[in-house]
């Protein structure tokens, strides 16, 4: 009844139902904390995908993100917002009911442009791609419907775990240096985003990005 | 249909039928003493005894029943008719197996709007006694309740489609025999959806929290303050049973393990055993889907009122792509 490729497709919908509850998070604690999971599934699936196609280099990739993306980079999300006490909530330019009926079309659009023969016989689970390509797509939308800096690097980051899922699942797990690479690159980037968070706060007393383009004197 | 009508006959299926009743009437109060025991031990405190729920029934029963002077006759017939109707709706639903007790006349549409029916007649009757909470719960009830109700009939229509039937122990059927992964990204999100219109319509915690009489945030206690004696008792079981019917729906729809397919081909090798293994997993899969209610009030404050429908409106979302997603 449960065979592997169904529970590896299991894991990944739940990759997409975080980066859905992402959607509708009104705290910036609360989204930290759905990236964390969220994250932890990813890893999970990755293991999983490691166990089905054999493949060492899997689990050291399913390591590496449980490390740096469930532990390491929500911790020092979290400094970050103690360090300049956001205290303001999530403030979007689009409302959250819209922003999640917005998240439900844009689901429901990538498992409809990715149906058919596209989904070739060479994917591990079928349904892993589809699902991947709606995390990115929401990643992106989060990026670009909300005003704080901090809520767009969390956007950022569900966009990298999007292209991280649809990579395992196309290629059956990238080369090792790639992967590393991959995986610093992001840390490094959530990282200095902190620092310029915390830049932006001090020269203009706000994280909402709509207020950059006023002239300071 | 034919066979269950033949079934229906069958003096066994009638048997296992009211003992089905009888054991959801059973263990509701014990579900809500489980939940509540886990929540105290996760606080850290001792808690209530399991059986706390039964007492508390008993204790009330035997009290009389107080009336405002301005209640009319609706406020003396409204408990019985709300405890009636998730009594009937609870006929409708086969619990660990699938011969329900009213299986040859209703489906799962009639299961959740028999519901309905106690739901409007609890808003009536905190309506009905001229306190100025009782209409203030009915409001925000009814608010509730309309905004979950569209969502629960996507996530059954999602399993009806799957199943290609709506007779609700066809669909039971159907998943325990084909198991429950076929659609693995649907069964996520309508799963997600079931769990927050069932905390929605409960009343529990990040909607409404049972535990408390605080005026400004209360939903269900606000319909149910005026109510005393066997009435309230009648309210209270009613709540009870009203959560471990949407507790076995979801535990046969989401957790389609156990002996629940194997009951109803050897009826004729009727077995006492199979019938008490069949109930002991039951209360397992029921155990397993209390807890994370448990873990959810422990760890969530309760939603200001007016983000509720942000909250609903996930599921209903969530319960729209699982839908969709079928076709696809």
């Amino acid at each position: 009844m449960l065979n592997i490729t169904s529970f590896i497709e299991l894991m990944g919908a739940f990759v997409l139902f975080f980066a859905i509850l992402q959607t509708a998070s009104h705290r910036v604690d609360f989204s930290i904390k759905v990236y964390s999971i969220q994250s932890l599934f990813l890893s999970i699936t990755i293991f999983v995908m490691g166990i089905y196609s054999n493949n060492a280099e899997l689990y050291l990739s399913s390591f590496l993100t449980f490390a740096i993306k469930v532990i390491a980079i929500p911790y020092f999300l979290n400094k970050v917002t103690k360090r300049i006490s956001i205290r303001e909530k999530i403030v979007p330019y689009i409302n959250m009911t819209n922003s999640v009926l917005i998240t439900g079309a844009i689901t429901i659009f990538a498992f409809f442009i990715t149906k058919g023969d596209f989904a070739s016989h060479e994917f591990i689970a079928r349904r892993v791609f589809p699902t991947a390509l709606a995390v990115i797509l929401i990643g992106v939308f989060i990026m670009i419907a909300r005003k704080k800096a901090i809520i767009q690097i969390i956007g950022f980051l569900t966009l990298d775990n999007g292209i991280i899922l649809a990579a395992t699942s196309i290629t059956k797990g990238l080369p090792l240096v790639v992967d590393i690479g991959v995986f610093f690159d992001v840390f490094i980037g959530a990282i200095m985003a902190g620092v310029l968070i915390y830049r932006i706060r001090t020269s203009f007393d706000s994280l909402d990005t709509s207020k950059m383009s006023n002239l300071k004197e | 249909m034919l066979m269950l009508n033949n079934d229906l006959l069958n003096f066994n299926a009638v048997l296992i039928g009211i003992a089905q009743i009888l054991i959801l009437i059973l263990i509701a109060p014990f579900v809500n003493s489980y939940i509540n025991k886990i929540k105290s031990i996760l606080r850290g405190q001792q808690g209530r005894p399991l059986f706390q729920g039964y007492k508390d029934i008993f204790k009330l029963i035997r009290k009389e029943v107080v009336l405002s002077e301005d209640a009319s006759y609706i406020s003396r017939f409204a408990p019985y008719i709300v405890f009636v109707s998730i009594l009937v709706s609870a006929c409708f639903l086969p619990v660990f197996s699938s011969n329900a007790l009213l299986s040859f006349t209703g489906d799962i549409i009639a299961l959740v709007y028999t519901i309905g029916l106690g739901t409007f007649f609890m808003a009536l009757y905190g309506m009905d006694q001229a306190s100025s909470f009782g209409g203030l719960g009915s409001s925000r009830d009814i608010l509730i309740a309309s905004l979950a109700e569209p969502t629960l009939m996507l996530v059954i229509f999602t399993f009806a489609l799957q199943t290609r039937t709506t007779n609700i122990s066809r669909i039971f059927i159907d998943i325990h025999k084909n198991g429950f992964l076929n659609y693995p990204v649907s069964y996520v999100l309508a799963l997600m959806a079931f769990l927050i219109i069932s905390v929605a319509e409960n009343g529990r915690i990040p909607v409404d929290n049972p535990d408390t009489h605080l005026e400004l945030t209360m939903v269900h206690e606000a319909m149910i303050l005026e109510g005393s004696g066997r009435h309230l008792a009648l309210f209270e079981y009613s709540s009870y049973l009203k959560l471990i019917i949407f507790i076995t729906l979801a535990s046969n729809i989401f957790l389609p393990i156990g002996v629940y397919g194997g009951i109803p081909h050897s009826l004729s090798s009727f077995s006492f055993l199979t019938i008490l293994y069949a109930i002991a997993f039951y209360i397992l899969k029921v155990l397993i889907f209390a807890t994370p209610i448990a873990f959810i009030e422990i760890s969530m404050a309760k939603l200001r009122f007016f983000r509720v429908p942000d909250f609903l409106m996930l599921g209903f979302v969530l319960s729209i792509i699982s839908l969709v997603l079928y076709s696809i």
